[in-house]
């Protein structure tokens, strides 16, 4: 009821269809132009029907009518991208020109396909009925070239004299920085110095690695062909061929360049004199009245770079009353806490390592009264070590041992672990 | 009559297609029948703008047509400055240091220089120009192929430099250090397998636990963060106006920067941090009562790394937390990055 009443609202608004006809051979001027303006608003308005009924239209048969409907008011098949994406392709090139590409593209996809410039030899590549738009994005990204509808035809469009490329690599050319060192003193100290930044390589090494590294003598200015950095990107311009390598040359630099070892560090408050076999190293560490984890932490930093290892309590205490009588509250930090820097061996068998750890425990607070008021008064328990020196990859090993530690009346030794493994 | 034309305007409605069909028929079978030549020529324009914008809906360009017109194309996706997202309150007390924008891969310079040199290289002369307006965005004046061309180009540029990036970032509470099953290898990349138990640790309170999950997402290069807990007030000492209190955060916060880190893997950093709140103990002043929180605190401070794209990484492991902490003990911060479109 509600269409027929908006319909009968709508062609309440308008002139007859057939008086606009008529109108259209009116004497006067006037009338024929607003008979013309009558018909194109029908025609918009028309159409502007067909595009929301198509924009909600959830079945593809739905769809496909409205297609039809369009395509008669053209007056022939006409290519979509809907059709493009619909149609499949299955082609194999091994050795051939982007034009030969596309031939057999056209062939398997039965639309059909021109080449508008020229482009040497494409990478091999094989398509089993992949869509025709995913084919030719494919095929047109490894040219540096792009395809678009055009009538009848898709066209692709391979300008410049050679193809470009633009390849992300940000994460080769990013600085990074030792992770800001742990003081290890629970009442905090100064602040330490921050690391300093490093970039791995530079925009230009990166060029120059490629230049220097991937088909050495096809890099000629004449020819067009060249490799510029700009803010985290490397536009090439050279033959598919050789972008496909450089792709590949990124692929490796940035394996080579992220070495990372897998850091794993336990600690354990044991009994005094407590041996270790090589059933412990092996990973047989049950707790018990012998034998308490004090810490499980594992990272997999970048090789050479320090890390910060803690799993800490945050004890803020009223330490202090300031002459004007204000509270002064202190924060204490305990736990374990470890700097830790891992460097690979040339031969990746061994890895240095410089750990400097902190165990740290508040035994108690007191509460003392001062004239000012009522005062806490920790008693903090801290032990620090520091160790340097090789250690063999990829096994578990004692890396420090302290004895005589306050953190646990019945355990008062303290062992650290590590195992140290390269990351492939 | 009248009720003729409720009835097409009805068609109008129910069958859009079938409608403008006959509607099109119409014109032409007009033009066809009319003797008077200025007819005939008003409707086939009629008929020529049904055509064009039928065309257009099915998204397809007029071959041969070489007429220039102007058309705006905006480029503000790829030029914008990035602009980093950081939630600096979880980590310290001092005020927040003012957002940093990263200057973009491609300016407007590149931008247009590429046009030039990728999409009909050497007609860019005369009468075929291209301007930048003050808002970002080309003036171009050409033939509608190559409008579509420079689009094409567009959407190319913004596929290669501004590709987006979603990443899952979860907190498991472990029982133990190395539960079965999520123990993955040096790289840390959790086999597939994993997925289901990681699933069931959502339901279930094995020995893996979930406590956290998030999905965030950015441009390349932009700092993201976020943050779940509450915020905890408690009185940190007494002034001439009264209580002077404190905030403490407690919960769980990231900070992720995501970089391409070759085809198919990403550079990341990321700072994780979980803090709890064991307690608030209490001092009696002579002003009232002064509280002092403990909490307990794991971190990752600037883990920095490559990771597989589409893949579970076990980031780190940290612990165990004092069993107060109800979390854990052992805490496992797992990532997963991808392309966001």
């Amino acid at each position: 009821m509600k269409t027929l009443v908006l319909a009968a609202l709508l062609a309440g608004q308008e002139e007859p269809l057939e008086r606009a006809f008529d109108l259209l051979s009116s004497d006067r001027v006037d009338e024929r132009d607003r008979a013309q303006a009558d018909l194109t608003g029908r025609a918009d308005r028309a159409l502007r029907a067909i595009e929301e009924q198509l924009r909600a239209a959830a079945k593809p048969e739905e769809k496909e009518r409205l297609h039809a409907a369009l395509e008669a008011i053209v007056g022939g098949k006409v290519l979509s991208l809907e059709r493009v994406k619909s149609t499949r392709v299955t082609a194999r090139f091994k050795e051939r020109s982007l034009r030969e590409a596309l031939d057999d593209v056209q062939a398997s996809a039965k639309i059909p396909i021109r080449l508008e410039g020229t482009s040497g030899p494409v990478p091999n590549q094989a398509f089993e009925g992949k869509s025709l738009d995913s084919a030719l994005d494919l095929l047109t990204r490894q040219v540096g070239a792009y395809w678009l509808i055009l009538g009848e035809s898709v066209v692709v469009f391979a300008a410049g004299k050679v193809p470009i490329r633009i390849f992300d690599v940000q994460g080769l050319t990013m600085a990074f920085r030792d992770e800001p060192a742990l003081p290890l003193d629970p009442s905090g100290g100064p602040p330490l110095p921050e690391g300093e930044w490093r970039q791995p390589l530079t925009g230009e090494d990166v060029a120059n690695l490629v230049k220097n590294s991937v088909d050495k003598d096809r890099w000629e200015e004449a020819d067009g062909k060249s490799i510029q950095f700009m803010n985290g990107y490397l536009i090439v311009r050279n033959e598919p061929p050789t972008l496909a390598r450089v792709e590949a040359f990124l692929d490796t630099l940035y394996r080579k360049c992220e070495l990372s070892v897998r850091v794993e560090v336990e600690v354990y408050l044991c009994q005094a004199g407590t041996e270790f076999g090589e059933r412990f190293l092996a990973g047989e560490r049950p707790e018990g009245p012998t034998l308490k984890r004090l810490a499980v932490l594992e990272r997999r930093p970048r090789d050479k770079r320090r890390i910060a290892l803690a799993a800490t309590a945050k004890t803020s205490l009223l330490t202090r009353i300031d002459e004007q009588g204000r509270p002064v509250v202190q924060q204490f930090i305990t736990g374990p806490q470890m700097n830790v820097r891992a460097s690979l061996g040339p031969d990746r068998t061994s890895v240095s390592v410089e750990l400097e750890a902190g165990f740290s425990k508040i035994l108690s607070v007191a509460r003392k009264k001062t004239d000012r008021g009522e005062i806490q008064v920790p008693e903090i328990a801290n032990h620090v070590l520091r160790h340097a020196a090789p250690v063999p990859a990829g096994t578990w090993t004692v890396v420090g041992r302290f004895q005589g530690a306050q953190l646990d009346p019945d355990r008062t030794d303290i062992v650290i672990l590590g195992r140290f493994t390269p990351v492939e | 009559m009248r009720f003729l034309e409720i009835l097409l305007a009805l068609a109008l409605l129910q069958d859009p297609g079938g409608s403008a069909t006959e509607f099109s028929r119409r014109i032409e079978r007009e033009a066809a029948a009319t003797k008077d030549a200025e007819v005939r020529g008003r409707l086939e324009k009629v008929r020529e703008r049904l055509k064009e914008r039928a065309r257009t809906i099915l998204g397809a360009v007029p071959a041969g047509d070489d007429r220039p017109v102007f058309m705006i194309h905006d480029i503000s996706r790829l030029t914008a400055p990035i602009l980093d997202q950081p939630f600096p309150a979880f980590w310290s007390d001092s005020p927040a240091p003012a957002p940093v924008a990263v200057e973009p891969g491609l300016g407007e310079e590149q931008i247009v220089d590429l046009i030039k040199e990728r999409v009909s290289p050497g007609s860019w002369e005369g009468d075929q120009t291209m301007e930048k307006t003050p808002d970002m965005k080309l003036l171009i004046h050409a033939p509608p192929a190559i409008h579509h061309g420079t689009a094409r180009m567009l959407e190319l540029l913004d596929r290669e430099t501004n590709r987006g990036w979603k990443a899952s970032i979860a907190i498991f509470g472990l029982s133990v250090p190395r539960p079965a099953g999520f123990n993955p290898p040096s790289d840390g990349v959790l086999p597939e397998a994993s997925d289901a138990l990681l699933s069931k640790a959502v339901r279930d309170a094995g020995d893996i636990r979930a406590l956290n999950s998030f999905e965030v997402a950015g441009r390349p290069l932009q700092l993201m963060s976020l943050f779940s807990g509450r915020e905890v007030t408690f009185v940190a000492g007494y002034d001439k106006t009264g209580a002077l209190t404190r905030k403490v955060l407690e919960g769980v916060c990231a900070e992720l920067r995501v970089v391409s880190g070759g085809p198919e893997a990403f550079h990341i950093s990321i700072r994780v941090g979980y803090r709890k709140i064991l307690g608030i103990d209490e001092v009696t002043l002579a002003a009232g009562p002064v509280q002092t929180p403990r909490v307990v605190e794991v971190e990752l401070p600037e883990e920095e790394r490559r990771i597989p794209r589409g893949r579970r990484v076990l980031l780190g492991l940290l612990g165990p937390l004092p069993d107060e902490a109800k979390a854990g003990p052992y805490l496992a911060v797992v990532l997963r990055v991808d392309h966001a479109r």
